[in-house]
C-alpha cells in the first residue's frame, strides 16, 4: 500500500505543479522553462525554515510561496519585453541560475551533498508521518491549487488573461495593463509551484538540486503539453501520465541499460507524435490558434 | 587566455550561425541543429575510427549525415507542422522532441561514454604571438573566418540571399513572384544541420564527443545569438567573442562553479534591456 | 476532471493489482535499489549483475538452511523520488529484510530514513557522499566515504610527496564537492595550503579557463577529482596550455580504459589514489565466474554488490532456520563483521557502518598503471 500511496502523492505534487503552470501555458501563451526553479525554492525555503530556524511547517509553507512569488516577480519581468520562443530561453537562463545558486551556496542550501534531516511535518500538533497521512496533505494541496487557478481563471482576472494571450493591444486599449497581468499570473504560479515544493520537502526528508534542475521543468511543461493545456483536466492527466506510465514500465520486462535509452527515445517520439496528431494536447483547450507569420521578429 | 577565447567565440559563432540560418529564415526555434551537431561528430568517428576512412573522407561523410538529417527534420517535420499552423512554440517543442530522438538513438549505438576523434594522439602545438594554439584550434579559427565571410557573402551579395531574404521577410510575395518558399526552407533546414556538423566535428577534434554534446553547445550559441540579434552576423559575430571572454575571463574574477551564472544572467539583462538583441532588427509585432 | 480522478483511479488500482505478488513462500529474499535506465545506468548495470551471481552462487550451493535465495531489483533512475518509489515498492511487495543499494548518493540519503524507521537494512555498494556515514545505524556500505579517501590522499601529498600548496580542481557535483571538501578540509589541518578550488560542470568538455588560471597561481600542484571523460580533457588540454605542474588525481577514473586509449602519451606519469585491489582467492574466484557468466571482466561497483548479498547472506545463515527474518539481526550481525575477505577486497564496518579499506596510490607508467603503495588497512 505505501508504494501506492507514494505514487499517488507524487501525482498530486506534480499535478499541483502542472495545473500552476498552466496558468502560464494554457492562459497567457508563455512557455516557461523554470518551473523546477520555483518547485526548489519552496522545498528549500520550507527546508532551511523548519530545520534550520525551527519555524513550524504551515507559516514556513507560506514564507515558501511568499520566496517564491518574489522570485516569480522578477522571473516575470522579461515577460513584459521578448516573448514566445525567446521568454523560453530567457526562462531557461533563468532556470540554470537558481539550480547553480541551489547548487554552490553550500553554507545556506548544502549544495550538491544535498539536504538532509527535514523535520516531519507538524500541522497544528499532527505529525504528518504515514504514507496516508503524507496523500491526504498532498490531495488537500493539490486541491487547493486547482481551486486557486480554477478561481483565477474564472474571475474576470482570468477573462482578462486570455485577452492578453490574443491581442495585448486590445486589452491596452481598454485600459488595462498587460504586463500587470502578466506579472500577476507569474507571482501566482510561482507561489503555487513552491507550495508544490514545500509538501515535496515535507514528504521526502531529503532534498538535493539535481532534484529540480532543468530536465524536471522540461518534464513539468511535457505534462501540460501533452495533457493538453487550458484545462486543469489536461494539465492532471498529462502529470498522471507521465508519473504512472514509468511505474507501469517496472512490471514489464527486463530493464537494462538499452531499455533506458529505448524509454527516452520513446519519450521524445510520443511528444513529436502528440505534437504532430493532437497539437492542442489530448484533452486541452489549447494555446491561441494564431500563428506568427514567416520570419516576423517575434521581439 | 585571449587566444582561448579566440577559439571558444568561433565554436559560438558556427553554432549560432547554424541555428540562425534557420531561425531567421522559418522562424523555427530548431533544437534538431543540436542533432545534427552530435549526428556529424559521431558519423565521423565511426568513419574515422571504426571504418578507418582517412580523416578527410570521414568528414565529408559527416558532412553529408548532418545536412541530410537538417533536411529531413525539416521535410518530415517542420513543413508538415507549418501547414497546421501550429504556432511557434509548438514547433519549438518538437524540434526539442526529435532531438531527444536523435541523441537517445546515438547512445543506444554508440554508448554513453566520452570518445575522442583522435584517439591517443599528441596534437602539435604552435606558438603564436606569446600564445600556445593547437593546430587544431588554428584550424578552427580558419574555417570559422571562412563561414563569416561565406555567411557576409551569401547573404549580401549572391542571388541566392536574396531570394532567402525575401521569402524570410514575407513568403506569401515570394511565392507570388515564382519562388518556392518550401524548396528555399528546406534549402536553410539542409544549410544549418551542414553548419551543425561542421561544428560538431571542429568539438570532436578539439575535445571530446558525447551524445549529449549537441544540446550544450546549441545552448550556448543560441544565447549568443540572442545577444547579438537574430538575423545580425555581426551581432552574432561580436555576442560569440563577447560570451566566450565572459567564459574565459570571468573564471580569473570568481570560482568557476559560478560560471553558468555570469552568461545566462547577461542573457536575461540584456533581454530586459534591448530585447531584439544588441544588433538585431528593430522589428516589432503589432 | 472527473475524467482524470477516474484514470488516475484505475491506474491505482491495475499498479496494486499486479504489485501484489511477491517472492515464493519460504524463500529467503533480498531487494536491490540501483540505477538501471537513464544516464546512471552505467553506474548500476555492473552492479545488478555482481549481485545476481553472488545469489546464483549461493543458490547452486544449496541456498540458506535449504531455502533459496532471491533478489528482486528495482530501478530507481537516479532521482530520489524514483528511488522511494523503489524502496516502497519492495517493502511492499517482498518485504526484505535488507536491500543492496542505492548507487547514486541521492537515492541512498532519501531511502536512509525509511529504511531506517522501518528496519531495514540497507547497505550500498556504491554511494560515496560522505553525509551517508549519519544516515542511521541501520544503513551500511562497502565501498569508502569520499572522505576515507580525500583524507589518505591530502595525508599522503603533503607527508609524502612534501606538497605545501596546490590547486584543486573538481567536477561540481556530489561527488567532486565531497572529495574536494574532505581533501581540503585535511590537507588545511596539515598545515598546507589550498589556493584556489575550482569546480566545473559535468557536461564540460572546454577546461582550458580553468586551468589557465591555476597557470597563473602560486602552486606546486594541481590535485582532480574527475569522471573518465575529463580526466582525458584534463590531461590533454593542460599540456596544450603548458600547464607545467604536476597532476594528482583523487579519482580511479584514470584508470578506465577510455582514458588510457584517448589521452596516450599525455596520461604518463599521473598518480592517482584509490582504494586497493582486493587479492587472494575469493577475488581471483569471483572474476573468473563473472567473466564466464556475464563475458567480461567485472565493471566499476560489482565485486562491492557480490559482497554486499554475500554478507548478508552470512547473516541470513547465522540466524536460527525460522520462517521470518526482519532487519534488525541482520544490522547486528554486520556490525559485528571483522576482515572478510570479499571480492572487493577486506571489509571492516566502522561505527557509522562505513567501510574501511586500504587505500593504494597508483601511477601511470609506460601506459601501464603500477602500484606506488598502499596506505591504511
Amino acid at each position: 500500500m505505501a508504494y501506492l500511496l507514494h505514487i499517488l502523492v507524487l501525482v498530486c505534487i506534480y499535478g499541483a505543479l502542472a495545473v500552476s503552470l498552466d496558468l502560464l501555458i494554457g492562459h497567457l501563451g508563455i512557455f516557461s522553462l523554470s518551473h523546477a526553479a520555483f518547485f526548489g525554492i519552496g522545498a528549500y525555503t520550507l527546508a532551511i525554515l523548519t530545520r534550520d530556524l525551527g519555524i513550524p511547517t504551515i507559516p514556513a509553507a507560506f514564507l515558501a510561496m511568499v520566496a517564491a512569488a518574489v522570485v516569480g516577480l522578477v522571473a516575470g519581468l522579461p515577460s513584459l519585453r521578448v516573448r514566445d520562443d525567446y521568454f523560453v530561453i530567457v526562462s531557461f537562463a533563468f532556470q540554470v541560475v537558481v539550480f547553480t545558486v541551489m547548487n554552490n551556496w553550500t553554507s545556506l542550501t548544502g549544495g550538491a551533498l544535498g539536504f538532509t534531516g527535514i523535520p516531519v511535518p507538524t500541522i497544528a500538533g499532527w505529525r504528518v508521518d504515514t504514507p496516508a497521512e503524507n496523500l491526504l496533505v498532498a490531495a488537500v494541496m493539490l486541491g487547493l491549487v486547482c481551486l486557486a487557478v480554477q478561481g483565477l481563471v474564472s474571475s474576470p482576472f482570468g477573462r482578462v488573461m486570455t485577452a492578453v494571450r490574443e491581442d495585448e493591444l486590445l486589452v491596452l486599449a481598454t485600459g488595462r495593463k498587460p504586463g500587470q497581468v502578466k506579472l500577476e499570473a507569474f507571482v501566482v504560479s510561482a507561489g503555487l509551484a513552491a507550495l508544490a515544493g514545500a509538501v515535496y520537502a515535507g514528504y521526502m526528508g531529503f532534498i538535493d538540486p539535481t532534484s529540480f534542475q532543468v530536465m524536471e521543468s522540461v518534464m513539468i511543461l511535457c505534462m501540460v503539453v501533452i495533457g493538453g493545456s487550458g484545462r486543469i483536466a489536461g494539465s492532471l492527466l498529462g502529470a498522471v501520465l507521465l508519473i504512472v506510465l514509468p511505474e507501469l514500465l517496472r512490471f514489464i520486462g527486463l530493464p537494462g541499460p538499452v531499455v533506458g535509452h529505448v524509454r527516452g527515445g520513446l519519450y521524445g517520439l510520443i511528444l513529436v507524435f502528440v505534437l504532430l496528431v493532437r497539437p492542442k494536447g489530448l484533452i486541452g483547450a489549447g494555446l491561441s490558434a494564431k500563428s506568427p507569420e514567416r520570419g516576423e521578429a517575434p521581439a | 587566455m585571449l587566444a582561448n577565447t579566440l577559439v571558444a567565440a568561433a565554436g559560438l559563432f558556427i553554432v549560432g550561425a547554424a541555428f540562425s540560418v534557420i531561425y531567421a529564415a522559418t522562424g523555427v526555434f530548431h533544437f534538431g541543429v543540436g542533432a545534427a551537431l552530435a549526428l556529424g561528430a559521431y558519423v565521423a568517428y565511426l568513419a574515422a575510427g571504426i571504418l578507418h576512412i582517412p580523416l578527410m573522407g570521414a568528414i565529408v561523410l559527416a558532412l553529408a549525415a548532418a545536412s541530410a538529417c537538417g533536411w529531413a527534420l525539416g521535410r518530415w517535420l517542420f513543413l508538415p507542422l507549418q501547414r497546421r499552423r501550429a504556432s511557434s512554440l509548438i514547433q519549438m517543442l518538437a524540434s526539442l522532441g526529435a532531438y531527444i530522438v536523435v541523441q537517445e538513438c546515438i547512445a543506444l549505438f554508440m554508448g554513453d561514454e566520452a570518445r575522442s576523434l583522435l584517439p591517443g594522439r599528441q596534437v602539435s602545438v604552435v606558438s603564436l604571438l606569446g600564445a600556445r594554439l593547437t593546430s587544431i584550434q588554428l584550424g578552427i579559427l580558419a574555417i570559422s573566418i571562412l563561414v563569416a565571410g561565406g555567411g557576409w557573402w551569401i547573404g549580401r551579395v549572391s542571388r541566392v540571399g536574396l531570394v532567402f531574404r525575401a521569402v524570410s521577410s514575407d513568403p506569401t510575395l515570394a511565392r507570388i513572384s515564382g519562388i518556392n518558399p518550401d524548396r528555399v526552407a528546406l534549402g536553410c533546414f539542409a544549410m544549418g544541420g551542414l553548419l551543425g556538423g561542421v561544428s560538431g566535428i571542429m568539438v570532436g577534434l578539439d575535445l571530446v564527443i558525447t551524445p549529449t554534446m549537441g544540446l550544450h553547445a546549441l545552448l550556448l550559441g543560441v544565447v549568443a545569438t540572442l545577444i547579438g540579434g537574430v538575423g545580425s552576423l555581426a551581432g552574432l559575430l561580436v555576442a560569440s567573442l563577447v560570451v566566450a571572454f565572459l567564459q574565459q575571463f570571468g573564471v580569473l574574477a570568481l570560482s568557476s562553479e559560478w560560471l553558468d551564472v555570469i552568461v545566462f544572467l547577461m542573457l536575461i539583462v540584456i533581454m530586459l534591456w534591448r530585447p531584439g538583441g544588441v544588433m538585431g532588427l528593430r522589428l516589432r509585432r503589432s | 476532471m472527473k475524467n482524470s480522478r477516474f484514470l488516475a483511479l484505475a491506474a491505482a488500482a491495475g499498479l496494486l493489482l499486479i504489485g501484489g505478488c511477491g517472492g515464493r513462500q519460504g524463500d529467503y529474499v533480498i531487494g536491490a535499489t540501483l540505477p538501471l535506465t537513464g544516464d546512471a545506468a552505467q553506474w548500476g548495470i555492473p552492479p545488478s549483475r555482481g549481485a545476481e551471481l553472488a545469489v546464483k552462487q549461493i543458490n547452486e550451493a544449496g541456498g540458506i538452511h535449504g531455502r533459496k535465495l532471491k533478489l528482486v531489483t528495482e530501478d530507481t533512475r537516479c532521482h530520489p523520488k524514483d528511488g522511494v518509489s523503489a524502496y516502497r515498492k519492495l517493502t511492499q511487495s517482498v518485504h526484505p529484510a535488507a536491500i543492496v543499494g542505492g548507487v547514486c548518493s541521492s537515492v541512498t540519503l532519501a531511502i536512509a530514513p525509511l529504511a531506517e524507521r522501518d528496519g531495514v537494512v540497507l547497505v550500498s555498494p556504491a554511494s560515496t557522499n560522505p553525509k551517508i556515514s549519519q544516515a542511521g545505524r541501520f544503513i551500511f556500505r562497502v565501498i569508502p566515504s569520499d572522505d576515507l579517501r580525500g583524507k589518505a590522499f591530502a595525508r599522503y601529498l603533503h607527508d609524502q610527496v612534501g606538497l605545501k600548496k596546490v590547486a584543486i580542481l573538481y567536477v561540481n557535483n556530489e561527488g567532486g564537492v565531497g572529495n574536494k571538501e574532505s581533501f581540503s578540509r585535511t590537507f588545511t589541518s596539515l598545515g598546507g595550503k589550498v589556493v584556489a578550488a575550482e569546480g566545473y560542470a559535468q557536461e564540460a568538455t572546454d577546461l582550458r579557463a580553468q586551468l589557465t588560471k591555476i597557470k597563473g597561481m602560486d602552486c606546486q600542484a594541481v590535485v582532480v577529482v574527475s569522471y573518465p571523460k575529463d580526466t582525458v580533457l584534463v590531461m590533454k588540454q593542460s599540456r596544450e596550455i603548458g600547464l607545467g605542474l604536476p597532476l594528482y588525481f583523487q579519482t580511479e577514473a584514470v584508470e578506465d580504459p577510455s582514458v588510457l586509449r584517448d589521452a596516450g602519451k599525455a596520461a604518463e606519469g599521473a598518480l592517482y589514489i584509490l582504494p586497493a585491489q582486493a587479492s587472494g582467492d575469493t577475488v581471483k574466484r569471483f572474476k573468473e565466474a563473472y567473466k564466464k557468466a556475464y563475458g567480461k571482466d567485472p565493471e566499476l561497483f560489482a565485486a562491492e554488490a557480490y559482497d554486499a548479498v554475500q554478507l548478508i547472506a552470512a547473516a541470513f545463515r547465522s540466524l536460527p532456520a525460522k520462517e521470518k527474518v526482519t532487519g534488525d539481526p541482520v544490522r547486528r550481525y554486520l556490525e559485528g563483521v571483522k576482515k572478510y575477505q570479499g571480492a572487493s577486497g577486506v571489509i571492516t564496518f566502522d561505527k557509522n557502518g562505513d567501510v574501511v579499506k586500504p587505500m593504494a596510490i597508483k601511477k601511470i607508467q609506460n601506459g601501464k598503471p603500477v602500484l606506488v603503495t598502499t596506505i591504511g588497512g
